[in-house]
Parts: structure tokens; C-alpha cells; sequence
């Protein structure tokens, strides 16, 4: 292979990023989530319109794990940029009576040196009462 | 996250129930926003507009087969490569080599891009009816 | 990495081979298209249905840039599997004579060891005219 495979581009960088976090999420691995993130991370939700530390976000995650069967992130389009990526994707959620609710979502990230610095979190809180057909 | 089986199962059922012309098994192939872009206008289509001309297409009885289909699927979606056979009422056998890149959400076709070769069109609507100049 | 170790390309290598055989294509780069292309690589084109070899397509390369200053690609929409990738994207060109033109066009390829093996292209030779800025039926003889 005549290209080196020491150097990746940044396009690589933030997709592989982008996948890790959002596989982490799945499998509900909390230390995976928390090796995606710089230390200073912050996540703005745009139905709270508050912003979590890195400490309170994780914390949070940990506390989800138990709320749902499973939560899967599909159809995963990423788009890369020099300091971030945005990702748009369908989060799917089943509960523990077997209800299934999938809600679009779009996250956007900044990323420095590989690291999640910041995440703009945008879900419709409407939809959340709403399960699928 | 990608799930394969599932992106094919919707693949292979599209093309499927066109072939057999069982519109319900189609229309559920289809997400509520999906869009059809197609190469010979380069516009996308509604799910409406692009439901009704293949029921029409269903109604008039032309038989349609998908042949040497090759499917890859990826990250949210699939690319299928086919050639399109028709056969018209006056017999002749229209084809048209299709590339057809699908973007999927919750296991439906949200967007899709259809492109072919217009500058063949002859080759897949026929000669046209006896005085029709 | 030696050429002999058989392992899947990743999504990044993938996405990086594909960028760097449009980047070659956009800036004229034979040596590099001689690379990214495995020497067997075939070549469909839609437009012709028949497959063409890597060595016909590169002696033709030059020429395929007739009357042509300048061509992009943009747009460029990819998607990777295991064993290729699925590119849609914008050839925008800009003519000798000024004209701009667009095609829109989708590309499936299959990549081995770093190297791109086949090509299916597909494009709507009925954009031809309009691209290269040719006088068609609606532009020419007609009101303006």
C-alpha cells in the first residue's frame, strides 16, 4: 500500500471518533464514552438548553443504562470537518415492556487532537411520547 | 450502526414487490419523507408522485425484472447496480443499466438517487407506436 | 505494510483512496492514477456498456480534457464497504471558451491492497451537449 499509515487524515480521525462514541453509547460502555472525550467536554442539549459538564454527562449516561432495554444508533451520516464533525442519525430506543421509539437526531462536535471539546446535542423532545407504528 | 440484513431485506423486498406488483409491500419500503432523485431530471420526486407512477406502471401490467442485481450495503443505506428490463405492451423488451444509492432511516428508504443513461432511452421505451409523429 | 498481507481497507482508507483518485483525475495527475489503479482495474462506463482497461483509459486521459481549461470534483458524497465504496458527486467543468458546465455522476468501485480494481461508472450521455456548452436543438435557431 503506497499510502503511509502513520498519517491519518482528519476525515478518518473524526469518523472513527464519531463511530466510537456512538458504538460506546450502545453497548452502554461508559469508560469507552469517557475516552472520546477531552477533559474541558461539554454537551449543549437543545431541549434543555443547558450545558453538562463532562462529569455530569457521564454520570447521566451511567443512570440511562438502566431506563432502557436497548438504545441502537443507525443510519449514521457523518460529515467531517477540520475541527469537528456533524453526524446525523436515527436513535432507537427500546424499553423494557418492548415499546420502540426511534427519534431523528443530530449531534455536532467539536473535536482537538482527536478529543470531543464540545457537542450540540439536537433531539425533538415531542417525539418522545410517540412510539413507532 | 450498520445492520446489514436488514438493509438487504429492504433492498431485495423493494425491487421484489415492484416485480410483482404488490404496491402495499412497496409502499411500506418507502419512509413518510422519503425523496426519489432521478438522473434524467435531476430532481427529486415526492414519495407520492414517484408511488403513483409505479402503480401506474403496476396497473398497465408491464411485466419488470431486475436482473444481475448486485447490492452493497454501507453505513446507512445501499447501492444496488441492476439492469432494468420492461416489457412493453407491443412486446419489445426495453433495458437500462441502473445504479440505485439508497439512504435509509429506521429501516426505510428516505432518500434514493437513480441514475442511468437518457441518451439509451430508445433502447428502453422502443420504437415508437406505428404514426405517432 | 507489504502489498502481500491480505487484510480488509478500512472506511478511512477507503474514503482516502477514493479522494486521491478524484484529486489525481482533477489535477492531471497520470503518475498518480497509475498508482491508485491495480494494473488489472477494469472500467465500465454505462454510456458505452462495455469494460475498458486501466491502460486504455490512462493513454486516453489527456484527451478526454479537450476543449476543457479546467474540471472539478465536488460534491462528493461517499460511502464505503468492505470491499469498495459508492461515490456520487459533481464534475463541474469549465471550457475553453468560458462555458461552465455539470454532470452528475455515480461511481461504484472495488478496491484490493490500497488499489482501486474496478470501476462502474455511471453518467446520462443526454447531459453531453449541455456540458461541453454544443448548440442543441432548444439553443440553437431558436427566439432570443
Amino acid at each position: 500500500m503506497t499510502t503511509t499509515t502513520g498519517q491519518r487524515s482528519t476525515d478518518t480521525v473524526h469518523r472513527e471518533l464519531c463511530h466510537a462514541l456512538f458504538d460506546a453509547l450502545e453497548r452502554g460502555d461508559v469508560d469507552a464514552v469517557a475516552r472520546c472525550y477531552a477533559p474541558e467536554m461539554t454537551l449543549w442539549a437543545n431541549i434543555t438548553g443547558h450545558e453538562q459538564t463532562r462529569d455530569e454527562n457521564l454520570a447521566s449516561i451511567e443512570k440511562g443504562k438502566e431506563l432502557l432495554r436497548r438504545r441502537t444508533y443507525d443510519d449514521r451520516q457523518i460529515h467531517t470537518f477540520d475541527d469537528g464533525f456533524v453526524a446525523q442519525y436515527t436513535v432507537t430506543a427500546v424499553t423494557h415492556d418492548g415499546t420502540r421509539r426511534a427519534l431523528w437526531a443530530c449531534l455536532v462536535a467539536e473535536v482537538h487532537d482527536g478529543l470531543i471539546t464540545k457537542l450540540f446535542d439536537y433531539l425533538d423532545s415531542s417525539k418522545f411520547g410517540v412510539p413507532d407504528r | 450502526m450498520k445492520r446489514d440484513s436488514q438493509t438487504l431485506e429492504l433492498c431485495d423486498t423493494f425491487f421484489d414487490s415492484i416485480e410483482r406488483c404488490d404496491y402495499e409491500a412497496l409502499e411500506r419500503c418507502y419512509a413518510r419523507e422519503a425523496m426519489i432523485w432521478h438522473s434524467h431530471d435531476n430532481l427529486f420526486q415526492s414519495r407520492e408522485d414517484n408511488l403513483a407512477m409505479l402503480k401506474q406502471g403496476m396497473a398497465t401490467q408491464q411485466k419488470v425484472r431486475y436482473k444481475d442485481r448486485r447490492i452493497r450495503t454501507f453505513e446507512g443505506g445501499f447501492v444496488q447496480q441492476h439492469t432494468i428490463y420492461v416489457t412493453r405492451e407491443n412486446g419489445f423488451v426495453g433495458k437500462m443499466d441502473v445504479c440505485f444509492v439508497a439512504y435509509t432511516r429506521n429501516g426505510k428508504i428516505s432518500r434514493a438517487y437513480e441514475y442511468f443513461d437518457t441518451g439509451q432511452i430508445a433502447e428502453f421505451l422502443g420504437p415508437p407506436p406505428d404514426g405517432d409523429r | 505494510m507489504t502489498t502481500t498481507e491480505l487484510r480488509t481497507m478500512t472506511d478511512g482508507e477507503i474514503r482516502e483512496l477514493c479522494n486521491r483518485f478524484f484529486d489525481a483525475y482533477q489535477d492531471k495527475r497520470v503518475d498518480i492514477l497509475d498508482e491508485v489503479l491495480a494494473d488489472d482495474c477494469i472500467i465500465w462506463h454505462n454510456v458505452f456498456g462495455r469494460e475498458t482497461t486501466k491502460a486504455d483509459n490512462l493513454s486516453k486521459y489527456h484527451d478526454s480534457y479537450d476543449g476543457q481549461r479546467r474540471r472539478t470534483y465536488d460534491d462528493r458524497t461517499i460511502n464505503t464497504f468492505d470491499d469498495g465504496f459508492v461515490i456520487q458527486y459533481s464534475l463541474n467543468g469549465v471550457m475553453t471558451n468560458g462555458h461552465r458546465g455539470s454532470l452528475w455522476i455515480c461511481i461504484v468501485a472495488r478496491v484490493r491492497d490500497g488499489r482501486i480494481t474496478r470501476i462502474d461508472e455511471y453518467m446520462d450521455s443526454s447531459k453531453f451537449a449541455a456540458w461541453a456548452g454544443a448548440p442543441t436543438a432548444a439553443t440553437s435557431g431558436g427566439q432570443r
